[in-house]
Formats: C-alpha cells, structure tokens, sequence
C-alpha cells in the first residue's frame, strides 16, 4: 500500500501528474505499469522512483 | 554447450499464454474456462511463468484481454459472422470451449509444429463448430493472399482475430497483413489487441529479452494508436481497455482499481491506448 501518493487529474478526467514516495510499498513492476499508464494517458508530471 | 533458451522460438510464447488461461480457468469465479489450457501449457510453461517473475504479475493483462477476444467474437457471431480467421492461432481452443453456433466456421491459421503438439494434446476432444487448420506462415505474404482469397470465396461475412500476433511485426507487416486482409470483401471485422509506445517500452525491459533471443523482438506500437489502422484499410470501431475490463472483472489490486477509475482511452476512436483490444470495421463498408 502507497504511503504517499499525488495524482492530479485534466477537467477530462485523464491523469496531468502523477507523483509517488520513493518508500511507497509498490513492485518495481508495479511501478513501471503506473508509470507507463500515466504517461500514455498525457500526465507531463511523473514521478515514480525505483523502489529503495 | 550452452543450456536451452526458455524461450526457444515463437511457438513457446503459446505455452506460456497457455498458463494464464489456466490460472484463471481455475479460479472459482473464473470469467472464462478452459479446460485445455493447463494441459497445453504443460511443464514448459509452468516453468516458462516461473521463471519470468515480472510477467506472473501481469496475469490480470492475459485475463482481460482473452475476456476482450472473447466478447468481440461473440458479438460478430451474434451480429452474423459465419467465419472466424483465427491468425496465429496458437494454442487458442475458442472453437472447443465457447458455446458457438455449430454452422459456423473456425479457421485457425498457424505453424504446422504448433498443429501438431495441439492435436496431440486435444486428441479425442471435439470443437463446438466446424473447424479447419491451416498450416501457413503468415510471413508468406503470397501465400496468405491465397488462403485469404480461398476463405474470402466461402463466407458471407468474417471475422478476423489476431491475439498476440502483431506485437511482433513491425508497422509495415502489420499494414501489409492489414491491406491483404481487407481486399476480400467478406473479411469485414477484425479484432486485435494494442499497446502504447510507453506500454512496450517496459515490456521490452521486464520480458523482452527472452524474447528477441528467440527471434521475436516485441515490435509494434504505433505512435499513431489505433489511427494507425486507417492507411492499411480499416478503422477502429471500438477499443476494450484492459486496465478497465480488469477492473470491471475484478482482477486488479486495490490501487490498479483505483487507477482504473481514471479514462486511459478516451471513447471508442481515442488518439492513443495504454493497452486493450480493438475492434476494426474495414472502409468503405
């Protein structure tokens, strides 16, 4: 379960950015899948570091 | 000498599929069974899975998208398909597992040593329909163009599915595939499934290798999305998210359903799709 998690959102609904806590409790395959998500749905503003 | 691959060719990636099938068939709340698919997968895709622990993660993907196929053929049959072109079938066994009208026909097109181990394995099981092998090789783009023509002469109205197949050819394959397939005037559908430049991106990183080792580097993903379509002769007409079909089946951790909430394609022509599968319409029609 993420510690700290911020998702910003377009007046459509679709993610603008997206940030995560490196300590966040996510697979670094998790990861990758979210940050793929949130960059092909058009967030600019992605932040998700490898896992420590 | 060196040991094996895990991957040794094309052909293993079946067995591999093969196993998602079966996890999900043996789920008490399974939304598909298949009660072949722990068999075809056999030991060498139990230890293909075990092996590429990254892509065990990414079993949700494999449910979606086989509920995806599973939906559309469906629909196409309801709406009056008689043919259904299944395209590197692999180890698929729609034609054994779904209740389909026993009038319509089945053709699976694939290697011929993949027909064989299948028809071992399902040997004594009967398909609902009437169903045809084709042992061909797709890559024979004079060769396909005959067969296409042939099933073209012998159905009113067809459905094409291609799952799994086109991430493995680059944009000109998948449009020359696309061109051949809508010169016959009954192929008027055809499904397949799509990931995004990003969504390819980490799948070449977490599976990729084994794969381009095995000769079949993931390839496709055009910058275009599903508009991609439209210079090889079709458009899209309906596009299933598998992060969304996930959710709805209820295969996603909490968090994935959390971002599952939030639209990754936008209606049914968006301009980009993280990973789902589509419904073309050829046109013109």
């Amino acid at each position: 379960m993420p510690r700290t998690l911020l998702l910003g959102l377009h007046a459509d609904r679709t993610p603008a950015r997206l940030r995560m806590h490196s300590k966040a409790r996510l697979s670094d395959a998790d990861r990758a899948l979210l940050r793929a998500w949130a960059e092909t749905s058009g967030a600019s503003d992605v932040v998700i570091p490898s896992a420590p | 000498m060196s040991p094996e691959p895990l991957i040794r060719n094309i052909s293993d990636t079946a067995l591999w599929v093969a196993m998602y099938r079966a996890w999900e068939s043996e789920r008490p709340d399974a939304v598909f069974r298949d009660p072949y698919a722990r068999r075809l997968a056999g030991q060498r895709g139990e230890e293909i899975m075990s092996t590429m622990k990254a892509a065990r993660r990414h079993a949700w993907s494999y449910t979606a998208r086989t509920y995806n196929f599973d939906s559309f053929v469906k629909e196409e049959v309801d709406r009056g398909a008689d043919m259904v072109i299944d395209l590197a079938a692999g180890l698929d066994t729609r034609a054994y597992r779904m209740p389909l009208p026993s009038s319509l026909r089945w053709i699976e097109i694939d290697l011929p040593p993949l027909f064989q181990y299948k028809e071992q394995i399902l040997k004594g099981e009967r398909p609902v329909c009437k169903f045809e092998q084709i042992p061909l090789d797709l890559a024979d783009a004079s060769a396909r163009r005959k067969v296409f023509e042939q099933l073209g002469r012998s159905s009113k109205r067809a459905i094409i599915i291609s799952e799994g197949l086109l991430i493995y050819l680059s944009a000109d394959e998948v449009c020359a595939l696309g061109r051949d397939l809508a010169a016959q005037p009954p192929f008027q559908r055809w499904a397949t499934d799509l990931v995004s430049p990003r969504l390819l991106t980490m799948l070449q990183r977490q599976v990729g290798t084994p794969l381009a080792q095995a000769g079949s580097p993931l390839k496709f993903s055009p910058e275009k999305g599903p508009a991609f379509f439209e210079s090889c002769g079709w458009k899209t007409i309906d596009v299933r998210s598998m992060l969304q079909t996930a959710a709805k089946v209820n295969r996603l951790s909490w968090l994935f359903r959390l971002f599952a909430r939030f639209p990754d394609t936008q209606g049914t022509n968006p301009k980009q799709i993280w990973g789902g599968v589509i419904l073309l319409d050829k046109l013109g029609s």
